[in-house]
């Protein structure tokens, strides 16, 4: 006999047995992963165009919109330029959290009808819609060379380093995320009403649209410990320069994704025995 | 005898039945948890409550209800089950079980191998993909590997006779055809133990009779079989054993022939006392 007598019952830790288990769901991943994919780009030139155009229009309209606020002595088109890089990557980056977040907490609901019927790893499907979104955010990537090269920048390549870490910092950040809210709104749908009100909320208090240099000093601390606007000022340094966000602020965000990460996997474990119960 | 295929072991399930506000928003849960912190002196009188909840002997305990209570049995590889039983007795939550859609309360199950269920056909089919892509979404859902759907992808098409269409979007498919993807998908799939509900599977005549062509066929690989059937003409063709339930219990355990005839005299017999 080839295969071994497993033993399930109500328990659920995470454990060697769970991490096996995924490896073996691993083309499962890769099957929901490209379905998901598939079905965004099935009409490709407008599901392009579209990921390129999300972060370049918001630009320009936040651009504008400082632009007719702010009666800065020294605005001058440098400036503009400048803010425009600023707020570029800041959208860029927002849109894949927001992106993954919105589709990770509806991917177990919206899949109900599965997950009554068949056992899998449940997580597989918010896995599946982070992944997804970085596919997106890859793509957008693309614009931002021509962006920076328009808006005179001048990249400092010795902070380029930098950004696969960053990368996979926001790539666990999201995971963190939505295993805490796609098992939340498989039990509680308000959670899914209440994400796009969270997700403006979060885009304001991040420095999307603005440089964090802009908070004073004094909350620069509490400001930075944010694992969001970490990531994006850490973004911003590698390819625009400026400076570093300090070190302690830095260790307390990385702390906080870690503490999201691991508490939202429990959850998630402790919740999947139940969800197709409940969902 | 050979090795155990299936070990049922002390499994009991609880469902919580419609107290309606529970598990709805978070915001109604929240504000529960609040109440019930503020209802703190009357706690003891609760934990009370709880161990009643926990008490086995009658099905239905405030609003807790056995499913199933204590179900203990083993298959061996090679045997084809056969579970009969009355309404809500308890079949499909232990297939369900089985088949870790949802976990038991305590006790536990062991399985050899990977599961195939029969439940429903053409679970996860998505209308805007191919029929290609839709073969291997719902295969890789079902337990394939890719490779595996691979080999096999030219019989599956042949059978469910669709390969004209096969890179047509499956939502301008008609419903014969998307039925007949879907099982021909879960009938390429060789799971070491295969599940068939025909009791979820009603309605389709068609469909019961190929599912438990597809049952035989896997019996004579010397697969197991388990089998949930209200057609006990067919347990009894079919089954090696079967095994009796009744309200969340394995009353019976045996001889097919011999536990259909007891399932009936128990039918006819609570019938002549609701008379």
């Amino acid at each position: 006999m080839p295969y071994p007598l497993i033993y399930y019952d109500s328990s659920g830790y995470w454990s060697w047995a769970k991490l096996v288990e995924l490896w073996r769901f691993r083309e499962l991943l890769y099957t929901f992963f490209a379905r998901d994919l598939t079905i965004r780009y099935r009409q490709v030139l407008i599901g392009v165009a579209w990921v390129l155009l999300q972060p370049l229009l918001s630009m320009l309209i936040f651009v504008s919109l400082f632009g007719l606020l702010e009666t800065r002595a020294t605005a001058s088109e440098n400036q503009y330029a400048a803010d425009a890089a600023v707020v570029f990557l800041g959208v860029w980056c927002w849109q894949f959290l927001a992106t993954a977040l919105r589709d990770g907490t509806s991917s177990l609901v919206n899949y109900r009808h599965v997950i009554t019927k068949v056992y899998f790893p449940r997580i597989l499907l918010p896995i599946a819609s982070v992944l997804c979104a970085l596919f997106d955010f890859l793509i957008g990537g693309l614009v931002m060379i021509p962006t920076l090269w328009v808006t005179g920048t001048v990249i400092p390549w010795s902070h380029v380093w930098v950004i696969p870490l960053i990368m996979i910092w926001l790539v666990f950040l999201c995971i963190a995320c939505v295993a805490w809210l796609s098992s939340l709104n498989a039990t509680y749908r308000d959670v899914g009403y209440a994400l796009p009100f969270l997700l403006q909320i979060g885009m304001y208090l991040s420095p999307t649209v603005y440089d964090a240099s802009r908070i004073p000093a004094r909350w620069m601390t509490v400001y930075l410990s944010n694992p969001v606007s970490a990531i994006i000022t850490w973004f911003r340094w590698a390819l625009l320069g400026g400076t570093a966000p300090d070190f302690l602020p830095t260790c307390i965000a990385i702390g906080v994704t870690l503490l999201l990460l691991l508490s939202g996997l429990a959850w998630f474990e402790k919740s999947e025995r139940l969800m197709a119960d409940r969902i | 005898m050979t090795d155990i295929a299936i070990h049922v072991e002390k499994v009991s399930k609880r469902f919580t039945i419609g107290t309606g506000t529970e598990y709805a928003r978070l915001t109604e849960a929240l504000v529960g948890k609040l109440k019930s912190v503020s209802k703190s002196l009357v706690q003891s009188a609760k934990r009370k409550l709880v161990s009643d909840a926990s008490n086995r002997d009658q099905r239905h305990v405030g609003n807790a209800f056995w499913a199933l209570r204590d179900v203990d049995f083993r298959v061996h590889c090679g045997e084809s089950v056969g579970i009969v039983g009355g309404n809500g007795a308890g079949k499909s939550t232990l297939l369900k079980i089985l088949s870790r859609i949802v976990s038991p309360t305590s006790g536990r199950v062991g399985v050899r191998g990977r599961v195939g269920c029969l439940l429903e056909v053409g679970t996860g089919f998505h209308p805007e993909l191919t029929g290609r892509e839709n073969v291997f979404l719902n295969g890789t859902i079902l337990g394939m590997s890719r490779r595996e759907i691979r080999r096999r992808f030219d019989e599956i098409v042949s059978f469910a006779e669709v390969e004209t269409f096969i890179d047509t979007p499956v939502k301008r498919y008609s419903n014969g055809m998307i039925i007949r993807l879907g099982f021909s998908v879960a009938a390429h799939f060789e799971p070491e133990v295969l599940i068939i509900d025909e009791v979820l599977g009603v309605g389709d005549a068609a469909f019961q009779a190929r599912s438990l062509t597809k049952a035989k066929e896997f019996r004579e690989q010397g697969r197991t079989v388990l089998l949930v059937s209200h057609n006990l003409q067919s347990i009894v063709e079919f089954a090696t054993r079967a095994i009796l339930m009744q309200e969340g219990r394995v009353v019976a355990d045996g001889e097919p022939t011999s536990i259909v005839e007891m399932h009936l005299r128990h039918n006819t017999h609570s019938n002549k006392t609701a008379i």
